[in-house]
């Protein structure tokens, strides 16, 4: 009997760490950038849009301004998260993440994160994406060739 | 003895010669077992039905009765929080609206347009789309550069 609860409160902990998607990312999408106005916060669940392209899930966040000192936060973030990844392409600027795509291992649903921080180049933007659903890498790709 | 014993006996006997030649009805089987509950009633047709109905009820099997299935207090503890498993798991991953959820906050305003979060996500992933391709560019640049090299030394 004590089995049956332990595995009980092991599936419910699964679940829970579903809902959060246990990355460390998601510290970046806690709300904290909502009401900052040189942040930028995109959640789109479902619909015909994504369905098409293979996601159930875009969370994008695009930090320009003052909002970019959070850039070091951000990337050692997504690093972390990039090193249980599968796979991996990166470059680096001065020793600074400057572009990243990693892919997750799947959480019954593939994930991937896309980092790019334009600051690093004279731009003006940080934009962190984090994607889900049955699209396959190539897929991924080819949505950005489109 | 009296009359009445006689009787009893004598129907006791008749009914067990007809059980012995199977034509007793099932009143009649009735009728002799509880005749042959008496024991003051003996004869050696009525003890052959003794023996032989005593026999056919022992290899009767007991009527069973129902097995009350006792369900511990932990088991039903386990079930309620597999129940309470499955409902937190939909409600946390409950499913979008008919044509999704879109929410976007933008430089601190939130709206629930479609359009503009749809509008924002081609923007970020045509920024991306650019640093990728740049990417694809520099490590095709590099892989030609090495093959560049290696045709060189293969050549000298």
């Amino acid at each position: 009997m004590k089995r049956i609860i332990l595995i009980s409160l092991l599936l419910m902990a699964a679940v829970l760490a579903r809902a959060q998607d246990g990355l460390n990312i998601n510290r970046l999408f806690d709300g904290r950038f909502r009401k900052n106005p040189d942040a930028t916060e995109t959640i789109i669940k479902g619909g015909s849009s994504l369905a098409s392209q293979g996601l159930s899930r875009y969370h994008s966040l695009t930090l320009k301004g003052a909002a970019a000192s959070s850039a070091a936060e951000a990337e050692a973030l997504v690093l972390k998260d990039a090193a249980r990844a599968i796979s991996k392409e990166a470059s680096y600027i001065d020793g600074h993440l400057y572009y990243g795509f990693f892919v997750l291992k799947p959480d019954f649903e593939n994930r991937y994160i896309f980092y790019l921080n334009q600051h690093l180049k004279g731009g003006n933007r940080l934009i962190l994406i984090y994607l889900q659903g049955d699209a396959t890498p190539a897929k991924i790709k080819s949505i950005l060739k489109k | 003895m009296n009359n009445s014993h006689m009787s009893k006996k004598a129907r006791a006997e008749l009914l067990a010669r007809s059980y012995f030649d199977a034509t007793t009805t099932l009143a009649q089987e009735a009728e002799l077992r509880s005749l042959l509950a008496d024991p003051a009633l003996s004869s050696p047709d009525i003890d052959s039905a003794r023996a032989a109905m005593g026999y056919t009820a022992a290899m009767t099997p007991p009527r069973r009765r129902p097995r009350r299935i006792a369900i511990p207090a932990m088991r039903v503890a386990a079930a309620v929080a597999v129940a309470v498993t499955i409902a937190v798991g939909l409600l946390v991953n409950k499913a979008p609206g008919a044509d999704g959820d879109y929410i976007a906050y933008i430089d601190g305003r939130p709206t629930d347009d479609s359009r503009v979060a749809l509008a924002l996500m081609d923007a970020d992933l045509d920024a991306i789309a650019i640093a990728d391709a740049s990417l694809d560019a520099t490590v095709a640049d590099e892989l030609s550069l090495m093959s560049d090299i290696l045709s060189e030394q293969n050549d000298n």
